[in-house]
């Protein structure tokens, strides 16, 4: 695997868990009085994870920087280099407006301990926006308008759907593991709340990505075909196919589990959301990959080109050149 | 477990494909490989995406591989040109290399002829 796949897909990994954790805080946590007595250790938790996910991210993201910046300039990126990539590239914006939404984000963690709620209002909505500025780094930044902006509004939500499901499963496999076993009784009405708050936001999430999704797919792949035939397309296939794999395990979850964990216990529904976050960690991989791909509907057929030298009268020698696309 | 060895072979599938190219050269004036009566006075490329300009380079060179453009480069969303010195008739070889907004990087080159 290329580095530069393997930052990718870290980096988004991490930026998805930085803005999952303020979804689960803000939309799934309950925030009655049942959860008063654990409530420290899980804010202690997800003060301690996002920290760790926003190191992760920040460091991917200037390792990122580095590698386009070689990429771009077919050198060594020296510090003149990575001036003009951040100065004269649409990359290099979205680089420092990402960069300072990360750093936002990395004071609210300092200052959290003051719980003043529109400080950790607006370092959820600082996480929010560090993660959806991604899709302004990846294909849709370079379709052509007037369809660009729907482009990366399809992108903007499907990463908004991923952190507010796959990220907000994380901290929900915490609780969900904490509440098994007989030391687990203080936790198992916070957690069985949280599971059901989880489920409703679940069924917006998924309805994001599957919108946005079916979106992006059309953009990016272009035909039903391609999604077979294409290299870029059979990833898209087998993102798709672990999409529906979650989704399923999701319906099981919330039809079969969540209405019963107070009288069955969390374990199924811990081991299942594991499942889950492994299933996802695979999509993310995924999309890695595809951000370092040209989408199938970029490609074009490849042409011919004839030539004749010396082109006068006389011999001459004829040569073709295969080139994409017909220009 | 059956969904580790499916996510297995997933990512197996996946690993080996190489970085692929995104702005396409969709086309130009002059024309890949044509020829045209009289000499051009500038040079027009048209990209598949936007292209970023700070890293979007063109250049003309004559069979002798002597370089015929003004390096006025000039980039515009998907459209790139450059102004071309006087030329005589002869094969012209367009050699370029774009950097798509998404970063991406693409290169190519193309032959065109002056003359009858």
């Amino acid at each position: 695997m290329e580095v530069i796949v393997a930052v990718r897909s870290i980096h988004i990994g991490a930026a998805v868990l930085v803005a999952g954790a303020g979804a689960f805080e803000f939309l799934v946590w309950p925030r009655n009085g049942q959860a008063d007595a654990v409530r420290p250790a899980v804010s202690r938790w997800l003060r301690v994870s996002t920290a760790w996910a926003l190191a992760v991210a920040l460091l991917t993201w200037a390792v990122w920087l580095v590698l386009i910046a070689a990429s771009m300039s077919a050198a060594s990126p020296s510090l003149e280099v990575l001036e003009k990539v951040l100065a004269q590239t649409n990359f290099g914006h979205v680089w420092i407006l990402r960069f300072s939404l990360g750093l936002l984000v990395a004071i609210e963690l300092g200052l959290r301990g003051q719980r003043k709620l529109p400080l950790r209002l607006l370092g959820a909505a600082a996480a929010a926006l560090f993660l959806v500025s991604l899709a302004w780094a990846g294909h849709a930044v370079a379709a052509q308008p007037p369809s660009r902006a729907l482009h990366l509004g399809a992108d903007a939500c499907h990463l908004l759907g991923a952190g507010l499901w796959l990220g907000a499963l994380l901290p929900l496999c915490f609780v969900l593991g904490r509440a098994r076993g007989a030391t687990g009784q203080a936790w198992l009405a916070p957690a069985a709340a949280a599971a059901r708050n989880f489920s409703t936001v679940g069924v917006v999430a998924v309805l994001t990505l599957l919108i946005s999704g079916v979106a992006n797919t059309v953009f990016q792949v272009g035909s039903f075909s391609a999604l077979l035939d294409t290299a870029y397309g059979q990833r898209v296939s087998a993102k798709i196919v672990l999409f529906l794999a979650i989704i399923l395990i999701a319906i099981y979850n919330r039809v079969r589990l969540v209405p019963r964990i107070e009288a069955t216990g969390p374990a199924v529904l811990y081991r299942n959301a594991i499942v889950e976050v492994a299933l996802g960690g695979a999509i993310i991989v995924l999309v890695g990959m595809l951000g370092n791909m040209a989408p199938s509907s970029h490609r074009h057929e490849p042409g011919m080109q004839h030539t004749l030298s010396p082109w006068a009268p006389g011999p001459n020698a004829a040569s073709a050149r295969m080139h994409s696309p017909m220009a | 477990m059956n969904w580790l060895r499916v996510l297995a072979l997933v990512l197996f599938a996946a690993v080996s494909v190489p970085a692929q190219a995104h702005a396409f050269l969709d086309h130009a004036q002059p024309r890949v490989g044509a020829t045209v009566p009289a000499a051009p006075g500038k040079l027009t490329l048209t990209f598949s995406q936007q292209i970023e300009p700070a890293f979007s380079t063109v250049k003309v060179t004559d069979a002798r591989g002597r370089r015929v453009d003004k390096g006025d480069v000039h980039v515009d969303g998907a459209l790139m040109q450059v102004s071309l010195d006087a030329i005589g008739p002869g094969d012209y070889t367009v050699t370029w290399r774009v950097v798509s907004t998404d970063t991406h990087v693409t290169k190519g080159n193309y032959v065109f002829h002056v003359g009858p």
